[in-house]
């Protein structure tokens, strides 16, 4: 008995504490755009199904993505790129999980854009990729939200492009990333 | 909860996955695969049969001899698709529409198939061979209704069967029906991730036409390079049209009585798109 209303007390004095402590933010509906430009060609493609999740705790950020679920202009555009480029049957996702990220000056309470820098691996086709770049994340009424880009080349995940199409698809494509996040509590 | 879990959590909110790139383009070889012309997209295509292989050395194998399709595909929208072509065989204009009943998909909604209605008119316009005689508009022209029943067993091998039904307002002679009915089988097996291997059956039910017509059988490859499918194959069809391929097949595989023969598909964006 006396076990347990330790254990009660714990809980009691704990929980409210948990609650403010454990700031694990998500989305499931983060967008991540690319595109590519060249002379003959302009890509771009939307995705706003990604999931992500922040964390205040770990100092850590990561994404996943379907990588059918990138939407382009040009419907054949989207087949080639399942089926030639990406080969999402076999590839299905692609993912970010962060090495190294700094939330510390970031106050939850007080509303503005923070910079965060963020570095970490970005992986495509089982392909791993270091990424680094600068996260803004804002804050307003206490609602969290953020954004980033940073620039990929097919090069860093082994995708083959034929000599015929190599001049539609650029060496440096843009990515860019926003997400607005909600508290997650557990339940 | 350790953040993977968390994630795994996050994405277990299945969604319903449309199975797309059933076939690359939409001809296995002379009939229609279960692929639509996306929306917006004029997909132009070229189409050659030379003659039959078996004319020999004389006639290069039949390269010197061959009749065309030249036709475009339009698509309205991502379910309904039209298109319009010209042979050069029996002067043929033909139009076709293709609706989308159901697509296979994965995830949340699962369905096992992807069905296609085609309808297909044709009508020649070679010159009446008795312009004296009672000569009938109608009887120049021919239907055709198929349901295209296709699923993608793996990432690259997909099978389709057609059940078909071919109408002919004239018929040349009495033994022949006017409907002709026929089970299309068609399959690809994907080589490499630009090259696949097609074959196309139609088997037509019995006691419906003369003997001296065969079944439909192809054989081919799809080369795609960016906008471009090149189609090559070997068939004992002439003609690239519902009617022609299903009722009206001559060349016998067994003789030697097959042509080589090309389907090219370019596309172009006209519309919007998505």
């Amino acid at each position: 008995m006396r076990t347990y209303l330790i254990l009660l007390i714990a809980v009691c004095v704990y929980l409210p504490f948990s609650n403010t402590l454990a700031q694990t933010y998500f989305t499931k509906d983060a967008s991540i755009s690319f595109y590519s430009q060249t002379p003959l060609e302009e890509i771009e493609a939307l995705n706003e199904k990604a999931v992500s999740i922040l964390n205040f705790d770990e100092n850590s950020i990561q994404f996943s993505v379907l990588m059918k679920g990138f939407h382009f202009k040009n419907a054949l555009m989207q087949t080639h790129f399942n089926e030639n480029y990406i080969e999402s049957d076999k590839y299905p996702k692609a993912s970010f999980a962060s090495t190294a990220m700094d939330l510390t000056n970031i106050s939850l309470t007080e509303d503005g854009d923070y910079v965060a820098p963020v570095s970490g691996i970005l992986t495509v086709r089982s392909k791993e990729k270091e990424i680094s770049t600068e996260a803004i994340i804002s804050v307003n009424d206490g609602k969290i939200s953020g954004k980033a880009s940073f620039t990929v080349s097919p090069d860093d995940f082994e995708i083959e492009i034929p000599s015929l199409v190599k001049g539609k698809i650029a060496k440096e494509i843009e990515v860019k990333v926003t997400a607005n996040y909600q508290l997650y509590e557990k339940s | 909860m350790a953040q993977e879990d968390l994630l795994a959590l996050l994405e277990e909110d299945e969604t319903t996955e449309v199975v797309g790139a059933i076939f690359k383009t939409s001809r296995i070889i002379n009939g229609h695969s279960i692929e639509n012309t996306p929306k917006g997209i004029l997909d132009v295509k070229i189409s050659h049969r030379f003659g039959f292989v078996n004319n020999g050395l004389y006639d290069l194998f039949g390269l010197d001899g061959a009749t065309i399709r030249i036709g475009g595909d339009w698509g309205i929208s991502d379910r309904i698709s039209v298109g319009l072509g010209r042979s050069s065989l029996e002067k043929m204009y033909d139009v076709y529409g293709k609706i989308r009943l159901l697509r296979q998909s994965t995830g949340k909604k699962t369905i096992p198939l992807s069905i296609t209605y085609l309808g297909t008119a044709a009508i020649n316009t070679l010159r009446f061979e008795d312009p004296e005689a009672s000569n009938l508009f109608q009887s120049r022209l021919f239907y055709s209704h198929e349901l295209l029943i296709a699923r993608k067993f793996s990432e690259g091998f997909s099978m389709q069967i057609m059940p078909s039904i071919v109408h002919r307002n004239l018929v040349q002679t009495n033994a022949e029906t006017h409907d002709v009915i026929a089970l299309g089988f068609g399959g690809r097996q994907k080589i490499s991730k630009r090259l696949s291997l097609n074959l196309e059956y139609y088997y037509v039910l019995p006691d419906q036409l003369s003997d001296r017509y065969k079944n439909s059988f192809s054989v081919g490859f799809d080369i795609e390079t960016g906008g471009h499918v090149f189609q090559l194959h070997f068939t004992n069809s002439t003609s690239m049209v519902s009617k022609g391929f299903i009722t009206e097949t001559v060349g016998d595989w067994f003789d030697g009585g097959v042509h080589f023969g090309f389907n090219i598909s370019r596309v172009f964006t006209v519309g919007r798109g998505k």
